[in-house]
Parts: structure tokens; C-alpha cells; sequence
């Protein structure tokens, strides 16, 4: 789910920046260190919306650059368990299918794609012979995320297609 | 070790189909596809008006093109509507976002993708609701 939310972060800005920019600076510094960055807590930070708040700067004992505290307001993607999302395929193979929900990618292992869909080596999609299903690459699926792994700097989920109203978006 | 602790205790009471969140996202305004992707492309415009090109991060452009693919509403009047309607209702943020993001046909599809609408609201009830959304996307 996308989020609008209040966020903090410390600038720390060397000696050489300070001058009459010096504010330009450090709102140009919060543009390039935040935006794209992943935490496990706030999930992705997609884009800032708005800076609120650039407090006084401290200087770091002994090394002379300054911390500057920046409130400010930005969208961040971040996935739940349990939530039902979208998804665009981008590759499929032998053990599941591997999709995107934005910035976020997402593991569909064979074991969470209903039995009565087959992987097909020929043509890399599954397919349900019955009904004429197939789900290739670029198409849209539907699926339920049901666990999220955090690395340092990215999230990883995990969904299933084994519910109704899952799978491939008609 | 009670860092390590508290950490697995918050993913364990993690499940948006019981609407259980991490306290940070309890009370954030959740956004629907359609508002993310007209916040996105003004934003684009701003960047390319500038002088000085700064690159948009991997992260941004991935987004971009996914609420391109998956907005189902147009323009800024009929989001305002959608939002509008949603909230005079008696819906969770999160509910409010996962209804006009996936736009259920039917009460069962409603109820089977977000489960924790089953004990707010009749059958009736959610399909007037479906209704609402359907009308609101098919004359935009």
C-alpha cells in the first residue's frame, strides 16, 4: 500500500557547502539520500512531497561538519502481509514466477500457484489446459503476499496465487 | 537480544487481512493508485523543467510505470469523488485504498480480497458500494 507520511532525516553536510546556499543544499542533499532508499520500518521512499522543517545544525565534535535535522513529508510503498496487491509478471521459470508491485519485487513459488496450472518450458508461462489460462511475462496478476523478507537496503515478498479471485487480471 | 525480540514480535502482528499494523501506519493516510500516480508525474514534469537534470531514482520509475498500468481513475474531479465517497463511509484508511486500487465486481470478490470488510458490512451493503466505485470509473 502507498503511504503519505511524516518522516525524519540527518543531513550532514561538510564545511566546504557552507555559504550563502547553504539551505538549497541541504534540501537538495535530502532529495538525493532519501528518495529511492528502503527501510524495513517505512518500506520504499518513492518521492518527497514536501520538506516541513529544517532544524538548527549541530557540529560534530572533532571532524567540523554539521548535522542538520530535516522533517519532511514523502510517499513510500510498503508491503503488507496479508494484503492484496497487483502485480506485473517479469519472469517465469520451473520454481514460480517472479513480479513487481512497483519498486517491490515479488516471488510466487510453483507451490503457490494452484496445481491445475502447469508450467509450460516451451513458450516460459503457466497455463490451465482447461480454461485456456496463461500467464506469460509482461501480463497483469493479481496475488496475496504472505510473508515480506528486509534486507539492509531492500524488501523482498513473497505471494500466492492459491485463493479465489487470484491470478491472472481478465 | 531485546531488539532482536521486539523485531519478530512486530512482523508476527503484521496481517492486513485482520487490519493489524505496525504502529507507524495505523494512523497514515493511505493513497490510491490513481493519487500516487498524479503526484508522480508532476513531480516528472518539475524534473525535466529544471536546468541542472537529476537523475530519478530506479525506486520512482519502477512506480511510475506500475500506477500508470494499474490507475483506474483519470483525473483529479472523479479522485476527489472516489475519495469523498469512500470516507463518508465507515471504512479503515487501509480498506478505503485496497477497494478503489482493486475495484471488486461483487460482494464476494470484495470480501475474499479484504477480509476484514466481512464483519463491518452486509452483502447489500458492499454491493451499493462496488456500484458507487463502478460509476465513478466508467463516466470520467
Amino acid at each position: 500500500m502507498f503511504y503519505h507520511m511524516c518522516l525524519d532525516h540527518r543531513i550532514l553536510l561538510h564545511p566546504q557547502y557552507f555559504g550563502p546556499r547553504l539551505i538549497d543544499i541541504v534540501k537538495k542533499k535530502l532529495f538525493t539520500e532519501v528518495e529511492g532508499s528502503c527501510t524495513g520500518e517505512y518500506g520504499f521512499v518513492v518521492a518527497v512531497t514536501t520538506i516541513d522543517h529544517i532544524g538548527n545544525g549541530v557540529i560534530d565534535q572533532g571532524q567540523g561538519s554539521v548535522n542538520f535535522p530535516v522533517k519532511y513529508k514523502a510517499i513510500v510503498f510498503r508491503p503488507f502481509k496479508g494484503e492484496v496487491v497487483d502485480a506485473i509478471v517479469r519472469e517465469v521459470n520451473k520454481v514460480g514466477i517472479f513480479c513487481e508491485v512497483g519498486p517491490l519485487t515479488c516471488f510466487i513459488s510453483r507451490h503457490s500457484i494452484p496445481a491445475d496450472m502447469v508450467f509450460n518450458p516451451d513458450m516460459e508461462c503457466y497455463q490451465n489446459q482447461d480454461e485456456g489460462i496463461v500467464i506469460q511475462k509482461e501480463d497483469e496478476i493479481r496475488l496475496k503476499i504472505i510473508g515480506t523478507r528486509v534486507d539492509a537496503n531492500d524488501i523482498f515478498a513473497v505471494g500466492s496465487l492459491m485463493d479465489d479471485f487470484l491470478g491472472l487480471i481478465s | 537480544m531485546t531488539a532482536v525480540r521486539k523485531q519478530i514480535k512486530l512482523e508476527e502482528d503484521e496481517d492486513a487481512a485482520q487490519l493489524k499494523f505496525p504502529s507507524e501506519f495505523k494512523t497514515a493516510d493511505a493513497l490510491l493508485i490513481s493519487e500516487v500516480h498524479m503526484l508522480l508525474k508532476v513531480r516528472k514534469e518539475q524534473n525535466e523543467e529544471m536546468d541542472e537534470d537529476q537523475e530519478l531514482s530506479a525506486v520512482f520509475n519502477k512506480t511510475l510505470e506500475y500506477t500508470e498500468k494499474f490507475s483506474f481513475y483519470q483525473n483529479r474531479e472523479t479522485i476527489k469523488a472516489v475519495r469523498e465517497n469512500l470516507q463518508s463511509k465507515n471504512l479503515h484508511k487501509f480498506e478505503a485504498a485496497c477497494l478503489a486500487n482493486l475495484c471488486p465486481d461483487n460482494y464476494e470478490e470484495a470480501k475474499a480480497l479484504i477480509p476484514s470488510l466481512e464483519e463491518k458490512f452486509d452483502d447489500d451493503e458492499l454491493n451499493e458500494m462496488l456500484e458507487d466505485l463502478k460509476t465513478f470509473k466508467d463516466f470520467q
